[in-house]
């Protein structure tokens, strides 16, 4: 049965999740660090929240915290998430970039997952970008994914998935990129090896420079408005002039930073970096 | 043995940085500081530095960052590197080891167990 927490411990749980790496529940989305914060006590076998806030609070062993934050920030996630997006990134982004690239002579492609989870957003991306490219065997095509939990990583790394979670891949997608396993759906060598997974926290973590394009949905909706302002920043910094960011289909980033165009796609937006 | 040799100690814990100082140092090492990433980055350009003691969740620039980029660099890719953390799960361990870290140890630290992995790798 769930507990009944006290409002202010659950607010200063916030507070510790806050300080220790910029995620930030509104009052909106205390009910779900609430529920998350229950599930956890009932796991970790530590009935009072009192005592919880002292293990979460501990300087010297942040093994509790870090499974705390892994699981108020893990959130379900597939193959092909947001159609619309997906088919205009593949459809008429990635086809004007990489046409760009081809008369420039150029043939690097660079893609940042930010916030990646257990994998389904890169390895999607690099399904886009091997179906859209003509000879991409020439081609120096780089796909970063990042994410604040290892435990994602790992299993991103892994690459074995539900079939629930493949379930919007085309059927010749899934013959040909992945290898049945155990029920599950394997990814192939052929695509991991396009996906370089790395620990960052998007809030302090160094970001590399000279991408073509970053995703980064659903990942922000945690912070507060003065981090994602910052953070968009930085992707300004990360990104070559022209670059496209793409966020989740709900995020808008007006009145947070003026160095990129919204750009009307089909049925979805993207954000082009402009010159300041 | 210890003497002229150079340990680089990266960690954004002040309490972390001077605790182990203070114990290298008695034991003869030369002890050099960088407080992130970017910091420690700064430090081995401009010193010979014989081992790293690596902390992961820093400020500007993480331990898993780091540690990448040194790997990848033929200059210090031979640098054998010990992470010292509190990240205690074990997929953070993999992830250390995956980064290209030489040894992973978690907070609290016992210095006899760190002394143990350092003279190991020297």
């Amino acid at each position: 049965m769930m507990q009944q927490l006290e409002q202010s411990q659950i607010l200063k749980v916030r507070d510790v999740i806050f300080r220790a790496c910029g995620l930030w529940f509104n009052e909106s989305k205390l009910p779900i660090l609430s529920n998350r914060i229950n599930t956890r006590l009932k796991e970790s076998g530590i009935s009072d929240l009192g005592k919880y806030l002292l293990v979460i609070a501990s300087e010297d062993d942040r093994s509790e915290l870090s499974t705390l934050i892994n699981l108020v920030t893990t959130n379900e996630t597939y193959f092909y998430r947001s159609n619309s997006q997906m088919d205009s990134f593949r459809k008429i982004i990635l086809p004007e970039i990489t046409d760009k690239k081809v008369a420039q002579n150029n043939r690097n492609l660079n893609i940042w997952s930010a916030g990646c989870s257990t994998g389904e957003e890169p390895y999607t991306l690099a399904i886009c970008v091997l179906e859209t490219l003509k000879f991409h065997s020439i081609w120096d095509i780089e796909i970063l994914a990042t994410d604040i939990s290892t435990e994602v990583l790992a299993r991103a790394f892994q690459g074995i998935y539900s079939k629930r979670s493949v379930e919007n891949l085309p059927e010749e997608y899934l013959q040909k990129y992945f290898t049945p396993s155990d029920g599950n759906y394997a990814i192939r060598e052929s695509i991991k090896k396009y996906v370089e997974f790395e620990y960052s926290n998007l809030t302090d973590s160094y970001f590399q420079k000279d991408f073509d394009i970053i995703f980064c949905r659903n990942v922000m909706i945690y912070f507060r408005d003065e981090t994602k302002a910052d953070i968009l920043n930085r992707f300004y910094d990360s990104l070559k002039d022209g670059g496209y960011l793409f966020l989740g289909p709900t995020e808008m980033i007006r009145g947070l930073t003026d160095g990129f165009k919204m750009i009307t796609l089909k049925d979805s937006v993207a954000f082009q970096k402009v010159p300041r | 043995m210890a003497s002229g040799t150079t340990i680089l100690v990266v960690d954004d814990s002040p309490v972390v940085v001077e605790a182990v100082r203070e114990a290298l140092t008695g034991d003869g090492y030369s002890v050099l500081v960088g407080t992130d990433g970017i910091e420690a980055l700064e430090v081995i350009k401009r010193h010979h530095v014989d081992l790293i003691l690596l902390d992961i969740d820093m400020p500007r620039m993480n331990g898993y960052q780091l540690c990448k980029l040194l790997k990848k660099d033929s200059n210090y890719k031979h640098i054998p590197i010990i992470m010292l953390t509190a990240k205690s799960a074990e997929t953070d361990r993999i992830w250390g080891l995956k980064a290209g870290s030489n040894e992973y140890l978690t907070k609290p630290f016992n210095y006899q167990k760190v002394k143990e992995v350092i003279k190991r790798f020297l």
